[in-house]
């Protein structure tokens, strides 16, 4: 397999992974359809055995309209609470440069403060600038209190709670379902 | 009709067809799309057969053996189990009780209403 193959391979798979991270074996099946992938290229090539797959968010959109209940998808709400984070750290950072800034314009020194229960000390001297903080049970609060929504929601917890639903998935028994309802006159 | 119609048809009947082929001969998945391909089923990707072989296997009605090949890596060759079987039986049954309906419904309309 030529390097262009491999990649090309790894690109639609990593595709189809971030996709079916609802998927609750997705690692198994990544493992079986590169497998599938490598051994219909070796029969048409790379390019016709991935156009033959079709599009890997589709492809995952199958995979999970076969599950008979939706799942959460942990590495969104991973994202999204890393996204908090983020933006936890930028809003900190800013305030505390900022603080500082004031000092220095109010000719230095150093100033301790609470700040959502966290206690921190900004200095501005001519020897030192920093912005130490301490951590606290209320800090950790505030913490959890602003990750851990952005997780559930992000991961769209409440799939746990899911109960089965067979109506939109295919299976083998459909043909006999339909045939029933035309018989006895039921309809949805 | 409209192509996501057609499609969704497809996938209706597609376990049933894929018990069907995996009675007549066990196969891999490539494989297995290239015989329904050429049975008729042009249009059929591989990325619209693999979803339903892992929900079949999942529910227990098709089993797999890895089986090594000289060009390129194993083959995972799929069979019907005893639940496969009766499913696609059931299936079949189901499949021909409905068109049994269907047919002479279409056929029906699509003869000219005399006035």
């Amino acid at each position: 397999m030529t390097l262009t193959d491999l990649l090309r391979r790894e690109l639609f798979l990593n595709s189809f992974s971030w996709h079916a991270q609802d998927y609750p074996q997705s690692v198994t099946v990544k493992r079986e359809l590169r497998r599938e992938l490598t051994a219909a290229a070796a029969e048409t090539g790379m390019s016709a055995a991935i156009a033959s797959f079709g599009n890997p968010h589709r492809l995952a959109s199958d995979y999970l309209a076969n599950l008979e209940r939706p799942y959460p998808r942990w590495s969104s709400g991973a994202w999204w609470a890393g996204a908090g984070l983020y933006t936890i750290t930028f809003l900190a950072l800013s305030y505390a440069l900022g603080v500082n800034d004031a000092l220095q314009a109010n000719g230095g020194g150093t100033l301790s403060t609470v700040v959502f229960g966290t206690p921190v000390l900004f200095t501005h001297t001519t020897d030192q600038i920093s912005a130490g903080f301490q951590l606290t049970w209320a800090s950790l609060g505030w913490f959890l209190a602003a990750t851990v929504p952005l997780f559930a929601l992000g991961s769209r917890v409440w799939r746990l709670w899911a109960r089965p639903s067979a109506s939109a998935r295919p299976s083998a028994s459909n043909a006999s379902v339909s045939a029933k309802r035309h018989r006895t006159g039921w309809s949805d | 009709m409209p192509e996501n119609n057609e499609s969704q048809l497809l996938k209706g009947v597609l376990p049933m067809l894929l018990l069907a082929a995996l009675s007549e001969e066990e196969s891999y998945g490539y494989e297995l799309v290239v015989r329904l391909q050429d049975a008729g089923l042009t249009d059929l990707g591989a990325g619209t057969v693999y979803p339903v072989l892992s929900r079949l296997e999942r529910d227990g009605d098709i089993s797999s053996r890895l089986v090594p090949s000289r060009s390129g890596p194993a083959r995972k060759y799929y069979r019907p189990t005893g639940s496969g079987t009766q499913t696609l039986a059931t299936a079949t049954a189901a499949w021909h009780a409905l068109t049994a309906i269907v047919e002479p419904l279409l056929a029906t309309a699509a003869q000219p209403q005399e006035m």
